[in-house]
């Protein structure tokens, strides 16, 4: 990186820290830690929804998905806006009735202790091993490119943000929230707009589409119906909606953003802002993504996009394989150009034949790759051999301008610290709340919650970077953390659909209704018999059915009646 | 923490078929996106 990037970099990160640091000012009781007193106002609260959703996988991960696999990733968020009505609906007029803390609260009211500590333990399982992946994805991305040193990038990428974020709380995760946001919507922008300007002269944003297109890079919509397909329109409406209804209902890092809001109104208004910009944001980011790929035809890709893998790769093959792939590089620089002439000739025959052509060179380079990655195996059986993570930052570093490299680096740093700032807060809410509070010290003055707030937060903090540093080999880390919270969701969901619809069944059978839940959703994820995003659908209706068969089960006069508040002490 | 009238429009439900609505219509713009450039 140059002196430039440094500066950009630098001046980004400690202004961000600085700022949240002078946005912690006045934090003296648990309701301003955690609920900034409900003061948020909506676009706040969207921000920080946001901003705690969209980590730095997203701006890595997303780009290299498209790149490989096309666009229809995009159609895993299509769940996303139905859930937040279905949230805005059930989820939101409730919480703000019962002026809980955290989500798990409404469970001891509704069913019992056991429950309520049940699904808090779920989340901070899933929370702490999701967010330490959050820290490790981009910093080992960032230690392979630039040659840091990956625990040291774990420590600076997990560490940093535990400054503001233990004296500030929520209200200093939401306003760091809001300016990252900002600087990272400016910087994705600069960096589309450097995609497209760096192409050949001649070539614009059409005609790059036009050949995406011809790739099968911008299939958005895949309407064929597989169980085992990840990405198609019943997976992401269905298996997407039960996983956007867990997460935004029932995780606690979301469930915290709008519960800062100042009323039930702005609280549902930054949701289903949400829910209008979600879908557009990710499209644009996965066009990104597919620019980039056409970036790749008319200019040399290298073999292997992770190239600190690549050179574990003796000399003498790893040149002879260069050698070889460089030749289809040539087959497709001129095949691309064929394919935009006779575009733009409306040539049918001159496309089909360029197509075929450049096609082909694609797949023979493809074979190329993979002798690559089996030779980068053979000399390193431990080795990383997915570099989806790795495209769009190899792009950035190798092809924009000095200053621009160092904003783009710094915006992975930011979209990091924003969803781990969440879910430290989180955490901690959880922890203090839920756990400590409840079952090891209820009766204690609120400065001392406080206190252990705050040093929850920091305790959360240093465990997620330890996870971070025995984090790897998780293939793509956008799909590791996802995979992660579908195992978890579906069964955290089920327990509140129960909570909040079928008012004739009581803690103990959903309880253990949620137990076999949770052991049979793992069992359907290692046996590999649907993709992951129904385990979410999968572990909400077992717990709704098993709850209701052991209810039936029951004596009548273990049915418990429902209560309607929550149960602060 | 009282629950008022939404902005904008005049009853919740239709912020709810606005969202609903958005959705369907990207949807639809993605697929016509899809069989264009495809």
């Amino acid at each position: 990186m140059s002196v430039a990037d440094w500066i950009v970099l630098g001046g980004t990160l400690i202004g961000i820290i600085l700022y949240g640091i002078w946005k912690s000012r006045g934090q003296k009781d648990m309701a301003g830690y955690f609920l900034d007193n409900q003061s948020m106002p909506w676009y706040i609260v969207l921000l920080s929804i946001i901003g705690t959703q969209a980590s730095a996988i997203t701006f890595l991960s997303a780009p290299g998905q498209a790149y490989t696999d096309g666009m229809r990733f995009v159609q895993y968020y299509f769940g996303l806006p139905l859930a937040m009505v279905v949230i805005c609906i059930a989820f939101v007029p409730i919480y703000h009735k019962l002026k809980v803390f955290t989500a798990y609260e409404y469970l001891e009211g509704r069913f019992d202790c056991k429950t309520r500590t049940f699904t808090a333990i779920l989340f901070l399982v899933q929370r702490a091993l999701s967010t330490g992946i959050s820290i490790y994805a981009p910093a080992i991305i960032l230690s392979s490119l630039l040659g840091w040193n990956i625990y040291w990038t774990n420590v600076i990428m997990g560490g940093l943000l535990i400054i503001y974020t233990v004296s500030g709380g929520t209200r200093a995760v939401s306003y760091t929230q809001t300016l990252q946001l900002v600087i990272i919507f400016v910087g994705m922008f600069l960096a589309g707009w450097m995609v497209v300007h760096l192409l050949p002269d001649g070539i614009g944003f059409n005609d790059a589409l036009q050949v995406a297109g011809k790739m099968n890079k911008l299939n958005v919509i895949v309407t064929d119906f597989d169980w085992k397909d990840k990405y198609n329109i019943w997976s992401g409406l269905i298996g997407g909606f039960f996983l956007a209804l867990s997460y935004f209902g029932t995780d606690q890092s979301q469930v915290g953003r709008y519960l800062t809001a100042r009323s039930v109104t702005e609280s549902r208004i930054g949701l289903l802002m949400n829910g209008l910009v979600k879908v557009p944001m990710q499209f644009l980011i996965l066009l990104l993504g597919s620019m980039v790929f056409v970036f790749y035809l008319y200019f040399r890709a290298p073999v292997f996009f992770n190239e600190a893998q690549l050179n574990k790769v003796d000399g003498p093959t790893l040149q002879h394989l260069q050698s070889e792939y460089n030749g289809y590089n040539q087959i497709k620089q001129e095949q691309v150009k064929a394919l935009s002439g006779a575009i733009r000739a409306k040539d049918n025959a001159g496309i089909a034949s360029a197509e075929e052509k450049l096609n082909q060179a694609e797949a023979d380079a493809m074979k190329v790759r993979t002798t690559a990655i089996d030779y980068i195996k053979k000399a390193d059986p431990a080795a990383d051999t997915n570099d989806t993570n790795y495209i769009f930052l190899h792009f950035v570093v190798n092809n924009l301008p000095k200053g621009l490299v160092g904003l783009l680096i710094a915006i992975i740093f930011l979209a990091a610290w924003g969803s781990i700032a969440a879910a430290l807060n989180s955490l901690a809410s959880t922890t203090v709340i839920d756990i400590y509070k409840r079952q090891f010290k209820p009766t204690a003055p609120d400065e001392h919650y406080f206190k252990a707030s705050r040093w929850w937060t920091f305790i959360w903090g240093l465990f997620c970077i330890v996870v971070a540093q025995f984090a790897s080999k998780l293939g793509s880390l956008i799909e590791a953390v996802n995979v992660l919270g579908s195992l978890f969701y579906g069964v955290i969901l089920g327990i509140f659909l129960v909570a909040f619809y079928c008012k004739r069944i009581g803690g103990t059978a959903v309880f253990w209704a949620a137990i076999v839940a949770e052991i049979l959703v793992i069992i359907v994820f290692i046996s590999n018999i649907v993709s992951f995003l129904w385990l979410n659908a999968i572990g909400c209706l077992l717990v709704i059915v098993l709850a209701w068969m052991i209810q039936l089960l029951q004596p009548s006069h273990d049915k418990v009646v429902p209560v309607q508040s929550g149960c602060s002490e | 923490m009282k629950e008022d009238k939404p902005p904008l429009l005049p009853q919740w439900w239709q912020w709810y078929a606005l969202v609903i609505g958005w959705l369907l219509l990207l949807i639809g713009a993605f697929y016509l996106f899809t069989k264009v450039y495809s």
